[in-house]
């Protein structure tokens, strides 16, 4: 089967769907736009608020492992991305962040202006007092206590009904990722979106892709299943990192850019428990609303509030046995956070693709990064036991549970040590890979400040694979601003260069 | 409560075929017998044999009982977990599946016989230089069963109430893959 079109983007999340939006003057003009996505369409009906009904909705049903095993990446695949079943968090990428990426031509005020535009149109907020939860009003008394300064996430969610299986799919529609606001707006002005689409490789001005059948209860794609080569002026790459880098380099593009799949960053995250003496019922409510950045500058990282339902609650808790039986029995009186951990970028780590042609993630926790987690444990621990935790569950302590006698930092520090860090046994996850295809100017720069492949004008980059460095925050609102230059640069040269229009 | 009929009815069927000795390959003559165990029973497709007895005990050290909470070790935890696995890359169910028989296999140097017979704490001590091994698959191939047998515990509504967990506001929500449904709400019988 071969089709022609004038633009084609390839991934329907933060980046695509952003992109896609930006792309409505055009389509409105007559240009033939499609939205390519490998995963499929999923109804609002279909969040069954089912822990293990809703797996399908992450690749590899959530269990993506770095080549090292350290690290399981959870990434959407899906229409919508990863803003299908994020938790809304909207932060603004930092000025220092900006300028440490030192990207010519990429501007705070550029950035500013459409952070601004684009937390309209998603409808950013900052949460009321109604949508805290009592695990995240503990976690507000904890840092208060410890006099360190706790701050409210900025989240994209409109008439939010407050049940808590935002990482489920929202299936009243109230967050408002791009499966809500941007992608409907695109289709309804004539760009096509392809769900179960899978690509796998790009050529001069050139898609191939195989359209897989839908999966039941699933939105069918108009076209039928097999074997597809799409003939397009502009090809936009917006299936995320570690995707993005994976496709260009099946495709050949890595003997021209060496760059592509290096500078890669995965936000190294734990989630920490500690067992309150009364319930809290933390699975439901809002379970995002509150973060603290105290060891931000120090320790890089940032605390948040989180929510895990009991499956995944018992991944993260990395214990098992008596301790497990024991922790899971008082499932609604644990108390959570997550670690940030903003990670550096290292010459080892990169994304490969395999023989078989399967997209690899190589990655390895440095000692630097283990520090910083196990610091964050420590701190978490306090944060905990302020809040009034009787016992903490941590990862890198021996033994892993940690009753509140032992609540002082120093007692903290002997119990919770970086020698105690088994990769692979201690629980690490990501759902922030970035980078793979750095934006900039040097030699191992993929992209332009605009996300123009170089030397391809005909190829762009919009989404988080841009990231030349750690955004150190929750990236999606980054994502969509850059995505939303990408569509900005197509439109005034990009088009007209091709003078297809 | 239809499963829960269906399920009765199934053993007054049963019941009705061993009183007349009606042997079950004749019995399509009464009942459409194929159609009726799809919807009622469960047959594993990968965890059969020694696997199946290794993963009961495996999930009985990593889940064990207390309080209102039963052990992990139960043909529930093993159907869910057989769904699952049936759902995975067939690279990967393939190194599972080899993970697990060398489990069987090892408890020889841990008790002195295969994992599903050796003592308790032989099999917890199995388990645990597994997860701390020197060699990665061993950490890998336990984070895995672990996981899995979590997966298989945890999912299942019955276990819901012993943690206090509410699950979904929605709860008849029309389910996505009715097996999984039924397997989570133990409304079908698993046999291996």
């Amino acid at each position: 089967m071969k089709k022609r079109y004038d633009i084609v983007i390839v991934g329907s999340g933060a980046g695509g769907g952003t992109i896609a939006q930006k792309l409505i003057p055009l389509a409105k003009k007559g240009a033939k736009i499609a939205i390519l996505e490998q995963g499929p369409h999923y109804p609002h009906a279909f969040f069954t608020q089912r822990e293990i009904e809703m797996m399908c909705l992450f690749r590899y049903n959530g269990a993506w492992p770095v080549t090292s095993g350290e690290i399981t990446i959870a990434a959407g695949q899906c229409v919508g991305g990863s803003t299908l079943m994020y938790t809304g968090v909207s932060f603004r990428l930092p000025q220092d962040v900006l300028d440490e990426w030192h990207v010519p031509d990429l501007t705070y005020e550029d950035l500013s202006t459409r952070f601004e535009q684009i937390e309209k149109e998603i409808h950013v907020i900052i949460p009321s007092e109604s949508m805290i939860n009592d695990n995240n009003r503990l976690f507000h008394q904890g840092c208060q206590s410890l006099g360190w300064p706790v701050k409210k996430i900025p989240l994209n969610i409109k008439n939010c009904e407050k049940v808590g299986f935002c990482n489920l799919g929202c299936n009243s529609g109230s967050k408002q990722g791009t499966l809500e606001v941007q992608i409907p707006k695109a289709v309804s002005a004539g760009i096509d979106l392809i769900p179960n689409c899978d690509v796998y490789g790009i050529s001069e001005k050139k898609v191939h892709a195989t359209i897989h059948k839908a999966p039941p209860g699933t939105i069918d794609g108009p076209w039928c299943p097999g074997r597809i080569c799409i003939n397009s002026d502009i090809i936009v790459l917006a299936a995320g990192s570690p995707c993005t880098p994976g496709l260009l380099i099946k495709s050949g593009f890595q003997e021209r850019l060496p760059g592509i799949g290096q500078n890669i960053c995965l936000h190294p995250a734990m989630t920490l428990y500690g067992v309150y003496p009364k319930p809290i019922v933390n699975y439901r409510g809002f379970p995002k609303t509150y973060y603290t950045d105290q060891f931000t500058a120090s320790h890089d990282y940032y605390i948040e509030t989180a929510f895990y339902y009991p499956f995944v609650a018992t991944r993260h808790l990395g214990i098992w046995g008596k301790d497990l039986s024991e922790v899971m029995s008082k499932y609604n009186q644990l108390m959570t956070v997550l670690v940030l951990h903003h990670d550096n970028v290292m010459p080892e780590n990169r994304i490969t693709v395999n023989r078989k042609g399967i997209v690899q993630v190589q990655y390895k926790l440095s000692r630097q990064n283990i520090a910083s987690l196990c610091h964050a444990q420590i701190q978490s621990a306090r944060i905990f036991f302020a809040a009034g935790c009787e016992q903490i569950i941590m990862p890198c302590a021996s033994p892993h549970v940690i009753q509140r006698g032992s609540c002082d930092p120093k007692t903290l520090a002997q119990i919770i040590q970086t020698k105690n860090f088994i990769p692979i046994k201690t629980p690490v996850s990501s759902a922030h890979p970035q980078g793979g295809c750095a934006m900039g100017e040097g030699k191992n720069a993929v992209t332009n400040s605009w996300g123009q492949v170089h030397g391809f004008s005909w190829l762009y980059v919009a989404d988080a694979s841009l990231f030349p460095k750690s955004a150190h925050v929750n990236p999606y609102l980054t994502v969509m601003a850059l995505a939303d230059r990408v569509g900005e640069h197509i439109i005034r040269f990009g088009f007209n260069q091709t003078g297809s229009i | 409560m239809s499963a829960y009929l269906s399920i009765n009815g199934e053993v007054i069927f049963r019941e009705f075929l061993n009183y007349f000795s009606i042997n079950m390959k004749d019995a399509h003559y009464f009942y459409d017998i194929s159609q009726y165990e799809q919807k009622t029973m469960y047959k594993c497709q990968y965890i059969k044999g020694h696997r199946s007895r290794t993963i009961l005990a495996a999930a009985d050290c990593i889940i064990p009982a207390h309080g209102h909470l039963e052990s992990a070790g139960s043909m529930n935890t093993i159907g869910v977990m057989d769904h699952a696995i049936s759902q995975m890359p067939s690279q990967l169910r393939f190194q599972f599946l080899l993970f697990i028989s060398i489990v069987h296999i090892l408890g020889i140097f841990f008790g002195g016989r295969c994992f599903a017979r050796n003592r308790k704490s032989d099999q917890i001590r199995q388990l645990r230089w597994m997860e701390r091994s020197v060699i990665r698959g061993f950490r890998m191939g336990f984070l895995g069963l672990k996981s899995y047998v979590c997966m298989g515990y945890f999912t299942r509504e019955s276990t819901w109430a012993s943690i206090h967990y509410g699950g979904p506001l929605q709860y008849d929500q029309p389910p996505t893959d009715s097996v999984i449904r039924k397997l989570c709400q133990n409304k079908c019988k698993v046999y291996v």
